[in-house]
């Protein structure tokens, strides 16, 4: 399964995931199962989805995206998005493909405040 | 007078019994008919003469025929070679010009015929003069006014060209030959459209003349021989013959290098004032802003949209302030444009503070229907800038007194 080059790395409770930057389907669905995997065998609660590589997004990457954001969250896990690039937000909003409201942030070291406050907000 | 003492059978004069011939066609009016010695001297004339020349019979008869033509005529020896002329070969006949009593000119035509006796000696000539001044005069209308209509086709600035139902060249005016570089003989009876960058566009050009029976506008580009291109703009439509048949097209080209040139412009310098009026300005660490000023149209915003997302990201700015102040009024589209860009800011991981809401803004926006809901919006950009700050954690203190100011 080491294929499609997903990579996903823990840093503490935190699951780093890159998307490579043209990912087809079978990477898109493969994506979604390698993060329930990590996350299903690790005490990782926070996920940061980075796509600063990604060039284009389709409407079944965001509908993926959306619905592992969700399943995280059955998990008990938070999510944030983190890089996307700007000709990415451009065609993702004029296509209307809503991601709904998942946590965004410009860069992973952002996302990473980001999910802090978010986990943190959880605790209280 | 060899002619005078011969007598005839009757007892008259050879002229006398001549002249009964003058009574068939004195009721002739529009032609003078004359009889004269072989020297010229006028025996008799017909009420004709008078009517053409205002002389009298009396005042002609026993002068000379030279006396009728103008001046210059009698100066040159025209008068007498028409007369040798017409003993030479029997008849002469001409056109010439003539004056009346009244010193007018006018153009006669005239014959002379020599009459001989019975013997075949030539005794004497007839000479018919009729005014041919109208024909002639409507001939020369008929020349001047196609000189006339010539000269206003080669006075066109405008490259004019008529072209047969084949598609060749028929005619073309001065600044046809000067905008393809090439004589009038070289182009006539050449394709048309073979003076084209795009020979197809320039015959389904000519071909919907024929089939519509005019274009107007029609943009072509002329190539001259030196390889310049003319963009051009045809007007064009059908011409007929006197039944109603159509003969050819008739082309005027416009030259529009001009219009192009400034049309080009005119793109280039509203591209700049779009570009200039759309400043994104990184105004702190995190904090991006864009004052919009003017009316927000499709293109505007998406430029707009564009330069803002990129900007967020080479500054790496959580935070983008939107003044709407100086927009003047916001349509459906508009607002729609709005609301995208936000959503487009906030999948970078940004938010945008929508400042600057004028009253009259708000109440459209809320007319419009627009789910402005989780969207930051404050009156002005101070405000606006204080709420940036305050998510930044940061605080702005007064550095006497260490009292916060924001």
């Amino acid at each position: 399964m080491m294929t499609s080059g997903i990579s996903v790395m823990r840093l503490g409770a935190v699951l780093l995931v890159a998307v490579p930057s043209d990912p087809d389907d079978d990477t898109i669905a493969d994506l979604q199962v390698r993060i329930m995997e990590a996350l299903n065998g690790s005490s990782a609660q926070g996920l940061i989805l980075d796509i600063s590589t990604v060039q284009t997004v389709d409407s079944y990457f965001a509908r993926t995206l959306t619905e592992t954001v969700q399943m995280v969250g059955l998990m008990g896990g938070v999510t944030v998005l983190s890089g996307m690039q700007a000709s990415v937000a451009v065609t993702t909003t004029q296509l209307g493909l809503s991601l709904g409201p998942i946590p965004t942030a410009l860069n992973v070291d952002r996302a990473m405040v980001r999910l802090q406050e978010l986990l943190s907000e959880r605790q209280i | 007078m060899a002619a005078k003492g011969k007598q005839t059978t009757e007892g008259l004069s050879w002229w006398e019994q001549a002249s009964s011939y003058q009574r068939l066609v004195d009721s002739v009016d529009d032609y003078g008919i004359i009889m004269m010695d072989l020297d010229g001297t006028l025996r008799t004339c017909t009420p004709g003469v008078q009517a053409l020349s205002g002389y009298t019979a009396k005042e002609v008869v026993s002068g000379n025929f030279a006396k009728f033509f103008t001046a210059e005529l009698q100066a040159s020896d025209y008068p007498e070679q028409a007369l040798s002329q017409a003993r030479d070969k029997g008849r002469f006949s001409d056109e010439a010009k003539m004056h009346r009593k009244d010193g007018t000119a006018f153009v006669s035509s005239f014959a002379i015929a020599a009459i001989p006796d019975e013997g075949g000696v030539v005794r004497g000539f007839s000479a018919i003069v009729r005014d041919v001044s109208r024909e002639r005069g409507a001939e020369e209308d008929v020349r001047r006014s196609n000189a006339y209509a010539r000269s206003l086709i080669e006075a066109s600035l405008d490259p004019l060209v008529t072209i047969s139902p084949e598609g060749k060249v028929t005619d073309v005016n001065a600044a046809t030959e000067q905008i393809t570089g090439l004589t009038r003989e070289a182009l006539v009876g050449t394709d048309f459209s073979d003076y084209f960058t795009s020979p197809q566009e320039a015959r389904a050009g000519y071909e919907r003349v024929f089939a519509d029976g005019q274009v107007v506008d029609y943009p072509l580009e002329l190539c001259n021989v030196d390889g310049s291109v003319t963009p051009v703009l045809y007007n064009a439509a059908v011409y007929r013959d006197d039944h109603g048949d159509v003969i050819g097209v008739f082309a005027a080209a416009r030259d529009v290098t001009a219009q192009r040139l400034a049309e080009r412009r005119i793109r280039q310098q509203s591209q700049e004032i779009l570009e200039l009026s759309t400043p994104v300005m990184q105004i702190w660490e995190g904090v991006v802003a864009v004052p919009l000023i003017g009316n927000l149209d499709s293109q505007r915003t998406q430029l707009f949209m564009e330069r803002l997302l990129e900007r967020i990201v080479e500054t790496n700015s959580p935070i983008a302030i939107v003044d709407i102040m100086g927009v003047p009024t916001i349509d459906t589209q508009t607002a729609q444009h709005l609301v995208e860009t936000i959503t487009a800011v906030r999948l970078l991981g940004a938010q945008v503070i929508l400042t600057g809401v004028q009253p009259s803004i708000a109440q459209t926006l809320v007319h419009l229907g627009v789910d402005w809901s989780g969207i930051t919006t404050r009156s002005s950009l101070v405000s606006g800038l204080k709420v940036a700050l305050d998510s930044l954690s940061l605080r702005v203190v007064d550095r006497e007194t260490g009292a916060s100011r924001s």
